[in-house]
């Protein structure tokens, strides 16, 4: 890209970038999701992962395959959270990030689902990251099997086991709080 | 709460995991963030990317490497005189007169000396007999 192109609004890099935006932008949140489990965190490092490319491009850097590397900065982000200072102070004005809506809408008389949630979450927690990740990319992103096996680079089998031994142990743990009692035998159904 | 079945699971995960998400979905933050500057770029350099390239610093180090090498190597030269190791003092026996090691075999006390008597007289096992005068 020659230097400069990012600069102009309504450039078409900048569309490109939008497109990028659209395109990927949940894939990206998924991913850090699935590490923390903290939705106003993966936003965060969604949006900064974004910027991160934007100043890339900027400066005139050529980056062959923006998913990729988006979903890198992402993980490396969602990892150096827990030692760095990012949460507190990342590179964006604090005044773009108070601005971004916090947590989901929730009646405030839901209090049985709040309380399924807040359970799961839990739960959730307690899984392997492995676990976390197809978990998320199936249920958040709707992904079916064949865009999973794509995404993490595995076989479609794989992802049909993963995916069964993920919420056999998920129920397994939620059943230990006795909110959930696992199905015999057949364990995945055949979502799409 | 109570779910006993896979649907009952995939419902909640379904509902719980599309909660988590903003709806409608945020901007990409360039549409509401003021674009950095180029300085602000540089100064603000990411570290979760690779690095860029730095070839000018790297051919400066090389240059700088190089320097000093010849620098040493010089200097060692001159030091040394060249490579013709320099005649070392002593090592021929002088011709003017002046000072000169020994070859070892060369080395030999002086005959008619004091240990050559002391030595005498200790092979005829008598007590040493020392001419005091040969001290004055």
């Amino acid at each position: 890209m020659p230097k400069g192109d990012a600069k102009t609004a309504g450039s078409p890099r900048r569309e490109e970038f939008e497109a990028l935006y659209q395109q990927h932008s949940r894939e990206v949140w998924a991913l850090a999701y699935a590490r923390w489990t903290d939705s106003d965190l993966a936003l965060d490092v969604t949006q900064e992962a974004f910027m991160r490319l934007w100043k890339q491009w900027e400066a005139g850097e050529d980056i062959q395959n923006p998913r990729a590397w988006l979903l890198r900065v992402a993980r490396n982000l969602a990892e150096d959270y827990a030692k760095s200072a990012f949460r507190r102070n990342g590179t964006q004005a604090p005044e773009l990030l108070s601005g971004i809506r916090s947590s989901q809408p929730m009646p405030s008389d839901d209090l049985e689902r709040r309380e399924q949630f807040a359970l799961l979450r839990a739960v959730l927690d307690e899984l392997a990251p492995a676990d976390r990740e197809i978990l998320t990319l199936r249920y958040a992103l709707d992904y079916d099997a064949n865009t999973i096996a794509e995404r993490l680079d595995i076989a479609v089998t794989a992802v049909h086991m993963r995916l069964s031994r993920a919420r056999q142990r998920l129920a397994e743990k939620l059943s230990s709080h006795g909110d959930f009692a696992p199905a015999p035998a057949d364990g995945e159904t055949n979502r799409p | 709460m109570t779910t006993n079945s896979p649907d009952d699971l995939d419902r909640l995960l379904s509902d719980f995991f599309k909660a988590q998400m903003k709806n409608p979905w945020p901007n990409a933050p360039l549409a509401q963030a003021a674009e950095p500057s180029e300085l602000a770029t540089r100064l603000d350099a990411p570290r979760n990317e690779p690095a860029p390239a730095r070839r000018d610093q790297t051919a400066r180090a090389k240059f700088t490497l190089a320097a000093s090498v010849a620098f040493l190597l010089g200097t060692a030269f001159y030091m040394s005189d060249g490579y013709a190791p320099a005649p070392r003092p002593g090592a021929q026996p002088a011709t003017n007169g002046g000072p000169s090691l020994l070859n070892a075999s060369d080395a030999k006390a002086p005959q008619g000396g004091v240990l050559d008597t002391l030595s005498k007289d200790k092979v005829n096992g008598g007590a040493p007999k020392v001419d005091p005068s040969q001290f004055e």
